[in-house]
């Protein structure tokens, strides 16, 4: 609505700006002979066409625009995920029903060899008070029943964080999508009927380093009469990835609410690592976009997705993700701050071998000399 | 003058894309100009001019960078590579 306003506008003045000057100087001109003057109405088609022309020029660029930053905010999305697959972190679930807390259970999270998240109970559930026999019976029933609602909740809950890239192009592509400021140094996504009909699911992202601040959710479980709300909060490793600190979904229609708290992350021991036998592969052939770094003054892909070195694509998403959400401050005295053995390693390997340097760079290049520039280290 | 309205209009269409797509030379300039300080600069140099204040005119071409986006993008789009590769060589990043 706010893009048509603005392109009626503009192109509007413009158009008209134009038919003044066109008018003012019509009145100086001699018709030569044989010209047909051109009636008012045929005038008028003219520049209706025109303004058509232009005002869809405007809407297209805009377009374009839009879709540049949803693309980046997938890449970054992409990214952080990517680098998260080398954490393990506590997740600790609340489940409250007519806001009395009924179970709180504690679980040890980590990304399992197929990329999917792999969990382990490390709580038990509090010890239930003995019941007589029909009153048990009805408490079991409800009970299973809330089972079965909550885990239908929490496969919910997984289809909307992280929001899934391939669901958002498919929603951008739907004509479903809508960017608009929400605050300073803000952007907000709202993706309208992203994985139901009718659903929102509303992205908060920095504008500058495309990370999730926050998500909202607005949804239902079997019908939309049985509404369910989520909000999800991020918060910030030091190396800089984003992950759901706080995640609080209510569901009115069964006075349940359910908060999802993740903390205590970790590098998981167990990853696999960026080691160099790993990073290059026994035959490979450079891309061309790989090898245009070395050539200075050449444009570059702010990332090559998908590319032959794929763990190195883990350690350019992490190198990328901590330069963008690191402070201008954490930066300055990174610079001063020895490097550990692990980092050191990677930057030998990268030395040693040109084409995996140039890969690396591919990626890292534009988005590390964005930062660096917002930092006022460069140029 | 049928003619000479669609001319005018075509030539206001024309107007817009070239506006639309103009590719800042003088930003191509200063692009090329500063690829060749880093490239051009030993180590040494990049890491004192870390803790040089900038000229008035450097800070006028920042200040122009950081009000138009697309400006910026193109000038970071230019310098990136060679720039992060210079950085790199200097072991500044990552």
């Amino acid at each position: 609505m706010i893009l048509g306003i603005q392109c009626f506008n503009c192109s509007h003045s413009v158009a008209s700006n134009a038919a003044q000057l066109f008018e003012s100087s019509e009145m100086c001109t001699i018709v030569p002979e044989g010209n047909i003057p051109m009636n008012r109405k045929m005038k008028s088609q003219v520049w209706s066409l025109c303004f058509l022309v232009v005002s869809l020029l405007f809407a297209l660029s805009q377009l374009g625009a839009q879709q540049e930053k949803v693309a980046a905010f997938k890449q970054a999305l992409a990214r952080n995920q990517q680098a998260l697959h080398q954490y393990q972190w506590l997740e600790t679930t609340i489940i409250s029903l007519k806001g009395e807390e009924k179970s709180r259970v504690q679980k040890q999270c980590f990304y399992g060899p197929d990329g999917s998240v792999q969990k382990q109970q490390i709580s038990a559930p509090a010890p239930q008070e003995p019941d007589g026999r029909v009153r048990g019976r009805i408490k079991e029933r409800k009970k299973e029943e809330l089972t079965d609602y909550m885990q239908g909740v929490a496969a919910l809950v997984h289809q909307y964080v992280p929001p899934d890239s391939q669901r958002i192009q498919a929603t951008e592509a739907a004509g479903n999508l809508s960017l608009s400021p929400a605050g300073p140094g803000t952007a907000r996504l709202d993706l309208h009927s992203y994985l139901k009909p009718g659903d929102l699911l509303s992205l908060n992202v920095d504008s500058g380093s495309n990370a999730m601040q926050k998500i909202t959710v607005q949804s239902y479980m079997d019908s939309p009469k049985d509404a369910v709300s989520m909000n999800v909060t991020f918060a910030f490793l030091p190396s800089g990835i984003s992950y759901p600190s706080n995640i609080v979904l209510d569901a009115p229609e069964k006075k349940i609410q359910v908060v999802v708290q993740n903390s205590n992350y970790q590098i998981n021991p167990a990853a696999p690592l960026p080691a160099q036998a790993q990073v290059i592969p026994a035959a490979r052939q450079p891309t061309q976009a790989q090898r245009v770094v070395a050539a200075p003054g050449q444009q570059v892909a702010p990332s090559s997705a998908g590319s032959q070195f794929p763990m190195l694509d883990l350690v350019a998403s992490t190198v990328v993700v901590k330069y963008q959400q690191a402070t201008c401050e954490q930066l300055w005295n990174q610079k001063s701050q020895p490097k550990s053995a692990r980092e050191r390693e990677i930057i030998q390997m990268l030395r040693n071998d040109s084409e995996v340097r140039a890969a690396f760079m591919n990626q890292v290049a534009v988005p590390v000399v964005n930062k660096m520039f917002d930092c006022d280290m460069v140029p | 003058m049928y003619k000479r309205s669609f001319v005018s209009a075509g030539l206001l269409c024309l107007l817009y894309l070239s506006v639309g797509g103009a590719q800042y030379p003088v930003l191509d300039m200063v692009a090329q100009k500063v690829i060749q300080k880093y490239q051009q600069a030993t180590c040494e140099q990049l890491w004192n001019q870390k803790n040089q204040p900038k000229s008035a005119k450097e800070q006028e071409v920042i200040q122009m960078l950081r009000s138009d986006p697309q400006m910026r993008a193109a000038f970071i789009n230019q310098v990136a590579a060679p720039v992060a590769n210079k950085m790199f060589e200097c072991d500044m990043i990552p």
